[in-house]
């Protein structure tokens, strides 16, 4: 005990004062509080950054426009003898939608559009019973022969189309329409008044100034179109549905039965090392590779398959969505198994212990005790893969997502196109309208992005808090 | 109780010779006491043996040479220093050590006299006989009904719905939780205490019909009052049933175990720390005055 | 096995203390049982002043050995050796209070005696037990220090001529007549001479507490064919 006590005096020496140690704390401290202020630093700079990008899209898909119709939709209610203040266009019913457009496009054009669908299932508006069956029974028979007819909807647009024929002639953002309506409204007077030869067609008379919103529901339900003022996303939207469900319905099987193998059956060895490694690896791999892949497989080497050739599907090449939601799949297997891994990892070894202890083979004791409790860290993978099916571009550019297609997808072999292939399309085209409705566009996509994983969160949180 | 298990345990004992009342001595040692029991000429089978047991991991003996006898109904402890193998041992019982995937065990472990690492022998049947409590109450994230039910349909439980429901009752009575939770059987099992779903997991380790429980320190993760009704229940289940239990506690090895085992770690010239199995003696004797040197030590608190 | 590091380092420190408190008493004991003697036999009034003050003491080490006891007992929970020795320290307690306790007998025999008249044949005898007594006890003592189990095995030889010696005395007695003061001097006598017997039982009873300490089994010595009576001779 003697020899302790000086002992610890001479360690004692090698610590601060209580001074000095008062000093020291406040250093400490400081420290301490810069490194909270980067990390505050940091999360600020990533909420900007994400306001920026809804402010972008947001300013863009709304806002005050400049339209010139070449018909105003209020003359043809009211040639039909309708009060245009009360009836619009729409509430037109499918006859007189008909007889307007037949009113207003040459016959040759009406010939066009009835071959490319008809009207009536029963008779003909523009063509002559003859000739139909004339070209019906040619080698190559047009898209109207065997198709069902056009819906109200279908007619609707092609009226706006061809009939009104609006042109959007200027459009402002959302900010400047708030801030200063009357400036835009100058702005295009100006511009009328200082280059004329810009619109040899209309006088400034003509234009109508009005508030347009270029995500509404009429640009969700109408086909896509060459007219800026008359195209819609309805094709994009169902193609990229189509795409999540066959990415879902091949990426969540597999991949976690992947997982469960790798985390529930597999004995370390060096191969399972190596498919471990080479899985971790694939997660990384640009989207452009597996797009490669994909047109090298599933497009090319399996054509017979994803262009339903052995279905008795008559298909020109395996560019459908089949082959795109593959891919796609493949894309997201990564991901898949490693977030199930890590789910699986996280069940407690003492619950497969207890359902061996009972007697349990590994399949039941996995199926009946560890897989319920994993399910919401699995799905956590499902909606990181989800999210990255809705928004991946490059592999469907490869896979050959149409980039102009009007009609709908109807099943995995349909041609198709997806909302993001849409937007790379349209911001690539120079008129400034093509712009809004990318826009309007992305902002459907995040919307859709929102709903579909919000499903997911809400299947997993009710599997999470389930007693069970 | 007149339920399937004791009408089962007895057909099983029968033709192994008489059934010790639970307050029955412990079968005589032979009179040379240097040894450890390694004549099985002279002593009772019993339900479990082992016979020149090693255990390893990959190239590493963790466990040397162990010869151990358990008897019916009697409340067998293993103790020794962390690192001695006691638990490895206890889980080469039931083959629980299977799942390590570098495990590997030889020598010879019969359960009712038939070697359950023969080739054939399918570990999961074995389990199914050999029932296991952990050291951490681990009973299934489901209903307390569930945790019951699920060990014996999976062991292809035919019983009708009212059978079920006895088969429940009579395992929860067994395991003394069913007053406690027989309100409530719907609720998950994780509602319950850490005591009682220890007793939980002990309900469900004998609702599959074993003869032999092992417990893997089953109190370490418990309050000593919670320890204290565990302990009962042992000595109340030891008319049932053979128990082999591991544990760091030494009073509660004396206080409920019939014989005692104690492990020690022997160190080898390259360094590599073995268990050895030192003695296996009745429990007053191990505790009052053990045979070994290396026992005294260790219960007296010396260890090196 | 390499070196061993005690890891109940406090429990045995305690341990040693108490059972060298116990063993202080036995040392005295032995001191009380010469002073007894001599008190007897010079009727020396002052030995037996002090034998008596003496065994206060001892019954006061008694009670503090016997709280200790418990207290050790109640945290610790000793197994194997030193709960032998745990035992055998409560055991012994007792047995050198007890020794104590028939000192104290011997000397206040002496002091009722030291007016009647009285017979050096038995005074020699008395003398002589004392003087097999003493060193019964020292080697009972050297036996439990050394834990030295064949030392230990001595003590029924040893306590043997101690009984022989308090089986004759009934016959001294007897012998001394019909001088009812010379017999009432001769029957105290008698009892100083059963407690001598019975100190040298309790030696014997002191060993047998050792070698259960060393051996761990309980055997009476009396089962060697050393016979150790005297208790419950009805003679």
């Amino acid at each position: 005990m003697s020899v302790e006590a000086p002992e610890r005096l001479e360690i004692q020496e090698h610590f601060p004062t209580d001074a000095e140690y008062d000093k020291l704390l406040g250093k400490k401290n400081r420290k301490g509080l810069i490194a909270k202020m980067f990390f505050m630093a940091a999360l600020a700079t990533a909420v900007l950054a994400l306001a920026a990008l809804l402010y972008t899209i947001v300013n863009e898909s709304f806002g005050l426009v400049a339209q010139v119709n070449q018909n105003e939709p209020e003359d043809i209610v009211a040639s039909f003898g309708y009060d245009p203040s009360t009836t619009a266009l729409a509430d037109l019913s499918y006859d007189e939608l008909v007889e307007s457009l037949g009113g207003g496009i040459s016959t040759n054009v009406g010939r066009r559009l009835e071959r490319e669908q008809r009207f009536y299932a029963d008779k003909l508006v523009f063509e002559s019973d003859e000739l139909w069956a004339e070209i019906c029974s040619s080698d190559e028979p047009p898209a109207g022969c065997d198709s069902s007819p056009r819906d109200h909807a279908g007619v609707l647009q092609l009226v706006n189309e061809r009939i009104v024929q609006p042109d959007i002639i200027a459009a402002a953002n959302l900010v400047p329409s708030l801030l200063d309506p009357q400036a835009f409204e100058e702005d295009v007077e100006v511009t009328f008044a200082n280059t004329p030869e810009r619109f040899p067609d209309y006088t400034f008379d003509q234009v109508q100034f009005q508030w347009r919103a270029w995500l509404n529901p009429t640009f969700l339900v109408t086909p896509q179109s060459t007219a800026p003022e008359t195209t819609g996303i309805r094709t994009a939207i169902l193609g990229t549905l189509w795409l999540v469900i066959i990415t879902i319905t091949f990426a969540v099987p597999v991949g976690v039965g992947a997982a469960i193998y790798l985390e529930e059956f597999a004995r370390p060895s060096r191969f399972n090392d190596f498919v471990q490694t080479n899985i971790n690896n694939l997660a990384g791999v640009p989207s452009i590779i597996y797009g490669m892949l994909g047109l090298a497989i599933f497009v090319r080497a399996l054509e017979a398959l994803t262009s339903g050739a052995i279905f008795g599907i008559e298909q020109a090449n395996g560019r459908t969505v089949l082959s795109a939601g593959l891919t796609m799949g493949l894309l997201t297997l990564p991901v898949v198994i490693i977030s199930s891994q890590e789910a699986l990892r996280a069940v407690p070894n003492s619950l497969r212990q207890a359902g061996l202890g009972v007697g349990a083979t590994k399949w039941q004791t996995v199926r009946s005790q560890v897989l319920p409790v994993a399910i919401p860290g699995i799905l956590t993978g499902v909606i990181l893969a989800l999210a990255r099916a809705i928004g991946e571009t490059a592999p469907l550019i490869l896979v050959g997502a149409a980039s102009f297609i009007t009609a709908d997808p109807t099943g995995p072999f349909s041609k198709f196109t997806a909302l993001p292939i849409q937007i790379f399309q349209w911001t690539a085209l120079p008129q400034f309208e093509w712009q809004h409705l990318a826009a309007a566009a992305s902002l459907t996509l995040l919307i859709l992005l929102l709903i579909l994983n919000a499903g997911a969160v809400i299947l997993r949180n009710r599997y999470s808090r389930r007693p069970q | 109780m007149t339920n399937e298990t004791t009408k089962d345990l007895v057909d099983v004992s029968s033709h192994e010779g008489p059934v010790e009342t639970p307050s029955a001595q412990p079968p005589a040692l032979p009179d040379d006491k240097t040894a450890v029991a390694t004549e099985p000429a002279v002593e009772r089978d019993g339900v479990i043996q082992t016979q020149n047991m090693d255990i390893y991991y990959g190239s590493f003996k963790a466990v040397h040479d162990v010869n151990l006898n358990f008897q019916f109904n009697e409340i067998s402890a293993l103790i020794g220093p962390s690192g001695c193998g006691k638990s490895t041992v206890l889980r080469s019982l039931n083959r629980m050590n299977d799942l390590i995937p570098t495990a590997r065990t030889e020598g010879v472990v019969t359960y009712h006299g038939e070697n359950i690492y023969a080739p054939g022998v399918d570990p999961v049947a074995v389990r199914r006989r050999i029932g296991m409590v952990f050291q951490k109450p681990n009973p299934f994230p489901k209903s307390i009904y569930q945790n019951i039910i699920w060990g014996a349909k999976i062991n292809g439980f035919k019983g009708s719905k009212a059978e079920a429901d006895d088969l429940v009752e009579n395992a929860l009575q067994q395991a003394a939780i069913w007053d406690e939770v027989k309100d409530k059987l719907q609720e998950s099992g994780l509602s319950l205490s850490g005591g009682q779903q220890q007793r939980l997991c002990i309900a469900r380790a004998i609702a599959t019909q074993p003869d032999v429980v092992l417990m893997d320190e089953p109190c370490s993760a418990l309050d000593p009052i919670a320890t204290l009704r565990i302990e009962e229940l042992m000595l109340e289940l030891k008319q049932n049933y053979s128990i082999i239990i591991v544990t760091h506690n030494m009073q509660q090895a004396a206080r409920v175990s019939d014989k005692t085992a104690f492990f020690n770690i022997e160190l080898s010239n390259e360094g590599q720390r073995t268990g050895e199995l030192v003695e296996f003696t009745p429990t007053d004797q191990l505790f009052t005055a053990p045979k070994e040197k290396a026992t005294e030590d260790y219960i007296t608190g010396r260890f090196g | 096995m390499t070196e061993l590091t005690d890891t109940n380092v406090h429990f045995h420190q305690e341990l040693d203390a108490l059972e060298q408190t116990v063993l202080g008493v036995v040392d005295r004991a032995q001191h009380m049982v010469g002073l007894a003697v001599d008190a007897v036999v010079e009727s020396d009034m002052a030995k037996a002043e002090e034998v008596i003050n003496l065994n206060r003491g001892i019954d006061e080490t008694y009670l503090e050995v016997h709280n200790e006891w418990t207290r050790l007992m109640a945290l610790n929970q000793p197994l194997g050796p030193d709960l032998r020795r745990m035992a055998v320290l409560l055991q012994l307690n007792i047995t050198f209070e007890r020794m104590g306790d028939q000192c104290e007998n011997i000397a206040k025999i002496a002091q009722f005696n030291s007016e009647l008249p009285q017979v050096e044949r038995i005074r020699d005898q008395i003398q002589e037990m004392g003087d097999l007594v003493r060193p019964m006890i020292r080697t009972a003592s050297d036996a439990y220090v050394r834990q030295d189990l064949d030392e230990a095995r001595l003590l029924p030889s040893m306590d043997e001529p101690v009984d022989r010696l308090n089986a004759n005395m009934y016959k001294e007695t007897v012998a001394v007549g019909n001088n009812p003061r010379l017999l009432e001097w001769a029957t105290k006598m008698l009892m100083a001479s059963r407690a001598l017997e019975r100190i040298g039982d309790q030696a014997v009873d002191f060993a047998e507490q050792t070698a259960y300490l060393i051996t761990g089994e309980r055997a009476g010595f009396n089962e060697k064919g050393l016979n150790r009576q005297g208790d419950d001779d009805p003679s």
